[in-house]
């Protein structure tokens, strides 16, 4: 049976969340990062900050570069929360079949429900005008028979389009299309096609089958023929799907280079208490400890530990992480540090094990107290006297809980 | 323009119908300004208590207010101007 899959992409979503709210950001260069820091990197650029080849993920500073008169925006991630659950609210009107891609993306398969609603070009049409009209903001449909080239023809024309692309479209409406654009060709994949003179979706389409299974293997070169034949049959994941955890972690851009470990650890000991509290938050408990820095000029150092106990305690969680730091090579010891990360995998849900350790049990009482306390009134309520130390003592030791970034 | 952060409870007058607030008017240091504009609306939480946010105009510069609905307090969050 063919499929009707629509994709939603907003435009510039937090660059035109800003700009919607405040009419005096309004066609001017906006930028939506962390600050003005020469770590900070823009986390979406408006329209017309792009027109001066101002790019997401550029530094604050190359940014700035380009267009001396940017206004740098401080994100607000409730203000673009609330925004896209409000609009995947509407669109739930239309089907349940919609899966939230990101924050500012959304498929949704309208096969069954497209004729009740005078078909899928009226539905986007009506998607495009509701956003409009509540929020003053713009997106992108495309549509296609499956979630691959929904996506490709969302990606064709910006802003503000509505495309399609039938069946009887492939090849020739994309063949000039770079492979890049499609969904799940990184820059990797994209260098090893360009070495096999595949850079188009054209090249692509024609390129021998069994030629792709030699070069990357049964699984990986039939899933990129069929992606050249423009076909997915991966299905919608509705947005009360729950997935499984894998892992979770935070990761903070320190807002400035720093060699000193004692604060390198305070900001540790921050982000661990953060993945702390969200495990216990969601019932999970892990037994793997990564820990990764990154010093300047993209350079990562990433190193885990697997330990006996499954833990959601951050202290605990910040004390293997600080052993892993400490083990690292003596040549490292000199680097300047710009960014910090924790994460714990090895994930199970539900173990609630009633430990013979006394302290063990009060401790998970206390936890129990804090969460609750925080629950009520706000993150960073109730916190370990440790961050607040390093709070007096190293000053920018501390960071608003909202600044760190989880995934 | 300059973006500030105040965080200041102020005095508001608000019309709230049906499940809508809207702002109408807000007293800030002995002055008080006309919404003419409210830009945007979104909610956000602190703790368990729901905040309604607003960005408003009144024509020369754009203020965030916000509403805690359990506390019953506003505050001034931002100022750009």
């Amino acid at each position: 049976m063919n499929r009707t899959i629509l994709h939603l992409d907003m435009n510039s979503f937090f660059a035109s969340v800003e700009q919607a709210a405040n009419p005096f950001l309004r066609g001017k260069p906006i930028a939506v990062g962390g600050g003005i820091e020469k770590s900070s990197v823009v986390a979406a650029a408006s329209y017309e900050a792009k027109a001066y080849g101002i790019k997401n993920a550029m530094p604050t500073w190359e940014a700035k570069k380009l267009c001396p008169h940017l206004k740098i925006i401080i994100g607000d991630m409730n203000k673009y929360i609330h925004t896209s659950k409000e609009i995947t609210k509407m669109l739930i009107r239309y089907t349940d079949l919609v899966e939230v891609f990101s924050i500012d993306e959304a498929f949704l398969d309208v096969t069954e429900a497209k004729d009740r609603f005078g078909g899928e070009i009226a539905i986007a049409k009506e998607i495009k005008g509701w956003i409009r009209e509540r929020f003053h903001l713009t997106c992108n449909i495309g549509i296609g028979p499956n979630k691959l080239m929904a996506k490709l023809a969302g990606e064709l024309k910006k802003p503000d389009a509505l495309i399609v692309i039938r069946p009887e479209d492939i090849p020739h409406k994309i063949e000039n299309v770079k492979v890049s654009e499609l969904c799940g060709v990184g820059q990797k994949l994209e260098a090893y096609l360009a070495e096999m003179g595949i850079k188009t979706f054209g090249d692509l389409h024609c390129y021998p089958r069994e030629k792709l299974i030699k070069r990357f293997g049964i699984v990986s070169g039939e899933h990129l023929w069929h992606m050249g034949q423009g076909l997915d049959d991966s299905p919608i994941l509705p947005y009360y799907h729950e997935t499984e955890a894998k892992s979770m972690g935070h990761s903070y851009t320190l807002p400035k280079f720093t060699s000193d470990m004692d604060e390198v650890k305070g900001y540790l000991l921050r982000l661990s208490e953060q993945v702390g509290r969200r495990l216990r938050r969601d019932h999970y408990r892990g037994n793997i400890i990564h820990v990764s820095l990154g010093f300047g000029s993209f350079q990562f150092w990433g190193k885990q530990k697997k330990i006996e106990d499954y833990i959601d305690d951050g202290y605990e969680i910040y004390r293997t992480a600080a052993k892993i730091i400490d083990s690292r090579p003596e040549t490292r010891d000199r680097q300047q540090i710009r960014f910090v990360g924790v994460s714990v995998s090895g994930l199970i849900r539900n173990l609630d094990q009633v430990s013979l350790l006394p302290q063990r049990e009060s401790n998970k009482m206390l936890l129990n107290a804090v969460d609750e306390v925080n629950d009520r009134y706000g993150e960073s309520t109730v916190e370990r006297a440790a961050i607040m130390t390093s709070v007096i003592e190293h000053k920018s030791g501390y960071v608003p809980s909202r600044s760190f970034r989880g995934h | 323009m300059e973006i500030k952060e105040l965080n200041q409870t102020i005095k508001v007058g608000a019309v709230f119908k049906g499940d809508q607030i809207i702002p109408k008017w807000f007293a800030w240091e002995g002055r008080k300004y006309t919404v003419k504009e409210v830009n945007y609306t979104w909610h956000d939480r602190q703790g368990a208590e729901d905040l309604y946010c607003f960005s408003v105009t009144d024509g020369a510069n754009n203020y965030e207010l916000s509403f805690n609905a359990k506390r019953i307090v506003w505050k001034l969050n931002k100022i750009s101007e």
